[in-house]
């Protein structure tokens, strides 16, 4: 997932991350106090107001980008004040229409406006009772904030992230991970994605945006390596394991209930699901390995397991 | 939202990270308050090293035909009632098992408050200050590194007390499991508000039971000014219930949140605040840094929805004249915030007039010096 500050040219910018391999994105609107932004998006915020991108220009750049990336999930995030402005519902209403997948509110943990339909944020300090919570709320996967802090590159991959996500993993109730704050390379891309469904990239991309879209594709394309290498050979080692291959899949089933406007691909190299529905469909997206053949090229996997209703199905093959 | 409440406003507008350490503050505050040795040690401390009470002095020759009262906050250990807030949260954050402390500061007198009981309590202290601030409280500045605080620059933005308390937030928010944040006003998420209001309302009930002897009867209106609200919110605590006594709060004509803002969500609390129609929040401009904040307290804004509580405003110059007014006619050097109290105080037309002489003005000298020579 790949955020982008809200602009003039971030439709464009959107495409090329996506043709780079960006499943979702991530779309900020700007607010002149971002409190959990570290100096990057900051910035960048400071530039887009500079440059107009109040509420009503920030929705039509919402549907310019659902024109150019019409497959993709987009979500915007921003802050309460923009929300307070504009009317709480009719903000989530226009958002959807103008193309919105769901929304992040940074501002607005779990708990609060609860009939906000959103994706719930927790942190390395949640406890237990508030990942369940967040869990229980959210509008299809839990963003997990890796680290406590603001955005921002760091150096290394957060050391909180492991434990975030065990008892994540643990209190979810199945519901998938996303791992953002501080990844920007493809080897941080790599040692999240091993823990995490998913991960995001924000103060980065914002950086590489600047350089335009051939530079923003090129570096998601990076990324998108890096976790697709990092699959082939997780695939491999159970492969040569001889222990239950259990690959990558891309699931273009929507689910029914909750999160029903995502249709993402979802990585299947979870297993704690319950429920199941057989016969979803599903490829595999690394083809060439020696394992391949014993995953359907296309077509049906044996198994598409779900979670608990309404979150995102996790595929098993 | 579902704490924190006055009426609508207040709640907790923060991110996730935050949620469990005001969890946590909620727990320590609710026990301290239950507990007498904290109410002790707090009463010992104002009197032995903040030197509570302060006095109530009466102003002739500023309001002749009058009788128009200050409490004396600017004698305070100090020089702001900001004190009392910090003594009472460094105690509250010695129970939480807290060792560092970040501040945020706009004048300056909150920054100094929190760098004193940082120091009477063996704590690390940061502060965020705006450059422009550091610039025109310059003296606060030099006082803040002699106690040993580390004073940080906040050098975008608005460069004043707003970007400071963002910054002050953010640096929490990274430092969470160590820091304490020791917010200067009742404002920010909740309990915040409860807990600043509670300490400072040492103001109200010290200020009440004078003016009784004084007077024999209560003032018929009580004046504070509000940059973020606390020392008005302490002084009001005092009169609230009675309901013959007028409470007015006097904002900074180019800050007045309550007066000229209408409803946002600024530095976790839903509040009145000055925004634009998309809800970007815009600068404010007053001559007093301590002032010169968009947002207030929420409790302010639900005591002007009510009714109970009227805001007004004064100018940059009008607070200028009664600061000259003051100084001369009777030998007290308010600071510019309460300044403002003063000047539209002079118009009301109750007899009896209590006003919460917040801080005194050493660290204004300048700032008026070359206002006047300009
Ligand atoms: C002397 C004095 N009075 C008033 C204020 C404004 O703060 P509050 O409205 O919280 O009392 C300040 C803030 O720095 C101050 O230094």
């Amino acid at each position: 997932m790949i955020y982008l500050m809200a602009g003039a040219d971030t439709p464009e910018l959107a495409r090329a991350a996506v043709d780079g391999g960006a499943n979702i994105v991530e779309l900020g609107f700007p607010f002149s106090d971002p409190l959990a932004d570290g100096p990057v998006i900051r910035r960048a915020a400071e530039r887009a107001l500079a440059a107009g991108m109040r509420t009503r220009a920030c929705l039509d750049c919402l549907a310019r980008t659902r024109a150019l990336a019409p497959e993709t999930p987009l979500v915007p995030m921003t802050y309460a004040s923009l929300l307070e402005a504009y009317g709480w519902d009719r903000f989530a209403s226009d958002a959807r229409t103008a193309g919105a997948t769901s929304l992040i509110v940074a501002d607005l943990p779990a708990g609060e406006q609860p009939e906000l339909r959103r994706v719930q944020l927790v942190a390395p300090t949640s406890t237990d009772e508030r990942i369940r919570l967040a869990a229980e709320q959210t509008d299809g996967w839990l963003y997990l904030v890796t680290l406590t802090g603001t955005t921002g590159a760091r150096d290394d991959v957060s050391p909180a992230l492991a434990g975030l996500v065990e008892r994540a993993r643990r209190f979810g109730d199945g519901v998938p991970l996303y791992a953002g704050f501080g990844i920007s390379t493809p080897d941080h891309a790599r040692a999240a994605a091993a823990l995490a469904d998913g991960i995001v990239v924000g103060s980065r991309a914002v950086q590489v945006a600047e350089d335009g879209p051939d530079a923003l594709r090129n570096y998601v394309a990076s990324l998108r390596h890096a976790l697709d290498a990092s699959r082939t050979a997780t695939r491999f080692s159970q492969c040569g394991d001889r222990r239950r291959t259990v690959p990558t899949c891309r699931v273009t089933r929507r689910p029914h209930i909750r999160g029903a406007r995502f249709a993402v691909p979802v990585s299947a190299t979870r297993r704690s699901t319950r429920g199941s529905i057989a016969g979803a469909r599903c490829s595999p997206i690394a083809t060439s390995s020696s394992c391949a053949t014993r995953i359907p090229a296309t077509g049906r996997c044996p198994t598409v397991q779900r979670q608990r209703s309404g979150a995102w199905p996790i595929a098993r093959c | 939202m579902t704490t924190g409440l006055y009426g609508t406003y207040g709640g907790r507008y923060v991110p996730e990270t935050l949620v469990p350490a005001l969890d946590e503050l909620e727990a320590g505050w609710r026990e301290a308050r239950a507990d007498p040795d904290f109410r002790s040690e707090l009463d010992e401390l104002g009197r032995t090293f903040a030197g509570r009470p302060t006095p109530l002095t009466r102003a002739d020759r500023f309001a002749p035909g009058r009788r128009l009262y200050l409490k004396r906050e600017d004698l305070l250990h100090t020089g702001a009632h900001k004190l009392n807030n910090a003594l009472g949260q460094a105690v509250l954050a010695r129970r939480l098992g807290k060792r560092r402390i970040v501040a945020e500061t706009g004048a300056g007198q909150h920054g100094v408050a929190a760098a004193t009981v940082c120091a009477r309590f063996g704590y690390e202290c940061v502060v965020y200050m705006g450059e422009e601030d550091m610039r025109r409280q310059r003296p606060n500045v030099e006082r803040m590194e002699l106690l040993g605080a580390e004073v940080r620059p906040v050098e975008f933005g608005t460069r004043t007390l707003k970007e400071a308390t963002s910054e002050a937030i953010r640096d929490w928010i990274t430092n969470v499991e160590t820091t304490h944040y020791l917010i200067g006003s009742c404002v920010g998420p909740a309990p915040y508000p409860e807990i600043v209001r509670e300490l400072q309302s040492v103001i109200g009930s010290e200020a009440r039971s004078q003016f009784l002897d004084a007077e024999g009867r209560l003032p018929g209106v009580v004046v504070a000014c509000v940059g973020g609200g606390s020392n008005a919110i302490g002084m009001f605590a005092g009169f609230v219930d009675d309901t013959d006594v007028r409470l007015v709060g006097v904002e900074a004509a180019g800050a007045a949140s309550l007066g000229t803002g209408h409803a946002g969500v600024l530095h976790g609390a839903r509040s009145s605040v000055l925004a634009d129609d998309d809800g970007q929040i815009v600068d404010a401009h007053s001559i007093s840094a301590g002032l010169d904040y968009p947002g207030v307290g929420p409790e302010h804004a639900f005591l002007r929805d009510t009714g109970r509580a009227e805001y007004v405003r004064a100018t940059d110059g009008e607070a200028l004249a009664a600061f000259r007014d003051l100084t001369r006619c009777e030998g007290i050097i308010p600071a510019l915030e309460p300044a403002h109290a003063l000047a539209r105080a002079r118009d009301l037309e109750e007899e009896l007039v209590l006003v919460c002489l917040s801080g005194r003005g050493d660290k204004d000298l300048e700032e008026v010096l070359a206002h006047r020579a300009g």
